[in-house]
């Protein structure tokens, strides 16, 4: 039995601007959305149970990371509603109501928490500074300032807690969403299912296309574009530091494929910047502090990256070693943080669609 | 032609306005009625038939039509309009402009001579661009008065209709004229526009020819229909499978018009019902957000019209898109009573039920006070339950849908009792 619990709205408010007890439930959202389907037809399911204040019902379903907010709902809502509005505070909700112990609260509660984040940073860098001390000035030598090994310390301690954080996640989401339960007898094909996802949602973002505007489509697969470049780019040559410590010469190909994935990630972040600045669209029209914090955490850490290489050619040792030390903990940071703020959607979008074709394979 | 004191002026003739000057006519008052159209009738007379009765519109609102006309204590002014409306002490100087028909209205027989032999072709106003008419031309059949006007904008000035005209009736050397008035009260019944279906983009209308809104296929219903049956506008094509959208630029916050338009249901029940008779073999579905069969009789037509097999499917219509080889359309919409999530139909033809706009051109042409509008741009009732037909202006009041969304019956009702009230404040005059 199921309670009807009209405070949850209230709870919900936080998270996002939309008058959705406007609602009179004619289901224009549903069917205005390019992406609901006959199986999966969202957002007015979800706006009845937020209604209601079904929590359950709420917690278990993965619709909300089915819409990309065209913003379509909102702008042809009867009720001035404001579906979509509704949709993207119900991921910020879940995205802090999956997080483990709690972490989310620190990030989604207030705008301080950035703050916090950017002081820690200098903090950092000034530790850096006060312990170290002594960066080689004579030539630019990134790794006097860290040793090699602290970095790769700090990556492998990294690794292993956002491995734990993520599975933990997922598993969170997994159990809420009921999934099992409702499955049938007969086993998807896992495998097959997780790179359709991987090809289709992750590097071509073919829902996302489905969506009316076509420039934000673009720069958002710039944005993953450039942080796949980036990914593999430090990846190898963290790889490389491991297993090849002396390979100068091979190194230059990993840092020119960083340098050019960072110009489509740069030209993304600013997109996003910009449009939610103007508050173009309804899709911009409101911005939750989350969602700048991610988008300023991922612009400055381009821009110091960006900064580095044009510092390395200066003499301006001072600048470079600063920036060197921020660009690092910037970047530490927003790994680190990703599973509780708003970066963590990659995690959870994938993997709502995958359960969704999962799902829809078994019919 | 005419006096120069009345005691009411009625603006509009549709049947509000028919009703408020026949009621105050017959108890004695001289009434004047100025119609912007060249002929009287408002939207009732271009419609089909009537909800919940089935009545034949034209039957109810011709005689109505011709009684205004011949009346003694009425006069009628077709074709003009109010240009302003001044209070000078407990009466009102009210300047009128009779615009030019260059056809005398005096020797002209009605035979449409002048139609027969006129070249040019444009769209006829009184048919929504279902069929052509002429540059000079009758109105409708049963246009009253029932005399040509010449649509000068698209004239080409041949002088062919002057030539054969009978009566000698035709005179290009007409000029618009200038009146000024006295009254001692003014009814506006100015009534509504038909919602803009093109303003709802989403529906296609006026890119998919096979959209088509209400009133266009009241008239495809009604007995002096243009093609003497219901086809489709794209081929001719007998639809097999129409569906209706209802609360199109009704009930509506994103087109900037959130109120019911109280007749959409009703009307799209009525025609439904028509067209099961008309098209004994087409599937008739009906996609609402609720059906509000609120007046007298109405709950018992819906029932009737779900009998007769009328489909009804709860679900706003969010957009329709065309098959561009057969020219049918797609509509998408969320089966909410049924299985359940988005579903896409295909129908032949789509009829959008359009609402109700206010008549806003009426607020301008009071002199030195301004008439109070409600949020949505009728005309407001000072006190809208003890004397509904009151305005903010002392002396002036208003009936139909000048006030507000109202189906005939409810305009009936109003202009009742506003001309019962414009009665009781002139008799207060004295």
């Amino acid at each position: 039995m199921v309670r009807i619990n009209s405070a949850f709205i209230e709870k919900l408010r936080s998270y996002g601007s939309f008058d959705i007890n406007a609602c009179y439930n004619c289901g224009n959202c549903t069917a205005i959305c390019p992406l609901s389907t006959e199986n999966n037809s969202f957002p007015r399911r979800m706006i009845r149970a937020a209604i209601l204040g079904l929590e359950e019902r709420i917690d278990s379903s993965v619709d909300p990371w089915l819409c990309y907010y065209c913003g379509e709902c909102t702008d042809t809502c009867p009720r001035d509603a404001d579906p979509g509005g509704l949709m993207m505070a119900l991921r910020r909700y879940q995205i802090r109501k999956f997080s483990v112990g709690k972490i989310g609260d620190f990030f989604y509660k207030s705008f301080h928490s950035f703050f916090v984040w950017l002081i820690l940073t200098l903090i950092g860098v000034a530790g850096i500074f006060y312990f170290k001390g002594n960066p080689d000035m004579e030539e630019i030598k990134p790794l006097s300032l860290f040793s090699l090994d602290l970095l790769h310390y700090a990556g492998i301690i990294a690794f292993v807690f956002l491995l734990v954080i993520v599975f933990s996640q997922l598993y969170i989401m997994l159990k809420s969403t009921n999934f099992k339960s409702e499955s049938s007898n007969k086993s998807g094909n896992y495998f097959k299912t997780f790179f359709t996802v991987l090809f289709r949602e992750v590097f071509f973002q073919e829902r996302f296309e489905k969506c009316e505007d076509k420039s934000r489509y673009f720069a958002h697969l710039l944005l993953v574009w450039g942080f796949i470049g980036l990914f593999i780019a430090t990846i190898t040559i963290m790889m490389m530091d491991f297993f090849a410590p002396h390979s100068e010469g091979i190194r230059i190909i990993p840092k020119i494929l960083g340098l050019i994935s960072g110009l489509p990630a740069l030209y993304g972040t600013l997109y996003f910047m910009i449009i939610r600045a103007k508050k173009k669209g309804s899709y911009a029209k409101f911005s939750h502090h989350t969602d700048w914090m991610f988008i300023l955490l991922v612009f400055l850490a381009i821009l110091s990256g960006f900064a580095l290489d044009i510092l390395r050619w200066s003499s301006l040792f001072k600048v470079y070693y600063f920036t060197f030390a921020f660009h690092i903990l910037v970047v530490f940071e927003l790994i680190v943080s990703f599973p509780f703020t708003k970066f963590a959607h990659i995690l959870y979008r994938p993997f709502a669609l995958f359960l969704v074709e999962l799902r829809n394979s078994r019919k | 032609m005419f006096h120069l004191e009345y005691d009411v002026l009625v603006i509009g003739g549709g049947i509000a306005g028919q009703e408020t000057a026949l009621n105050l006519a017959d108890m004695g008052f001289k009434v004047i009625m100025i119609e912007k159209e060249p002929s009287i009738g408002g939207k009732m007379i271009l419609l089909s038939k009537v909800f919940p009765t089935l009545d034949c519109a034209s039957c109810i609102a011709t005689p109505k039509m011709s009684e205004t006309m011949r009346h003694e204590n009425i006069e009628v002014l077709s074709y003009s309009e109010v240009t302003s409306i001044e209070r000078i002490d407990k009466k009102f100087k009210v300047k009128i402009l009779k615009k030019p028909k260059y056809v005398r209205e005096d020797l002209c027989t009605g035979c449409q001579e002048c139609e027969a032999n006129c070249p040019v072709n444009v769209e006829d106003q009184f048919n929504f661009g279902l069929v052509g008419r002429r540059a000079v031309y009758i109105p409708f059949s049963t246009a009253i008065p029932k005399t040509a006007v010449i649509d000068i904008e698209n004239c080409i000035l041949c002088g062919v209709c002057e030539r054969v005209c009978p009566a000698n009736a035709i005179d290009f050397t007409q000029e618009p004229e200038c009146y000024t008035l006295k009254v001692k009260a003014v009814v506006l019944a100015t009534g509504f526009n038909l919602f803009p279906a093109r303003r709802k983009p989403q529906y296609g209308f006026g890119k998919f020819p096979n959209v088509m809104d209400a009133m266009e296929m009241d008239r495809l219903l009604s007995p002096t229909r243009p093609y003497n049956a219901v086809v489709r506008p794209l081929d001719g094509k007998i639809p097999e499978n129409i569906a209706y959208v209802l609360c199109t630029g009704s009930r509506d916050v994103s087109v900037g018009n959130p109120i019911c338009s109280q007749i959409c249901c009703m009307y799209s029940i009525k025609q439904a019902q028509l067209l099961m008779g008309a098209l004994p073999l087409a599937d008739i579905t009906i996609y609402y957000i609720d059906i509000r069969a609120f007046g007298k009789g109405f709950e018992e037509f819906y029932q009737q019209a779900k009998d007769m097999g009328v489909q009804f499917v709860k679900g706003k219509v969010a957009k329709i898109e065309e098959i561009k080889e057969t020219g049918n359309l797609i509509v998408r919409y969320e089966d909410m009573e049924g299985s359940g999530g988005v579903k896409e139909a295909e129908h032949d033809l789509v009829v959008l039920s359009v609402g109700m706009l206010a008549n806003t051109g009426i607020t301008s042409i009071f002199k030195y006070e301004d008439l109070e509008l409600d949020e949505y741009n009728y005309v407001k009732q000072a006190d809208a339950l003890l004397s509904p037909a009151k305005t903010n202006l002392k002396g002036v009041f208003a009936a139909g849908t000048a006030t507000g969304p109202k189906d005939i019956p409810d305009s009936i009702l109003s202009a009742g009792a506003a001309s019962a009230e414009v009665a009781a404040y002139i008799r207060s005059l004295k």
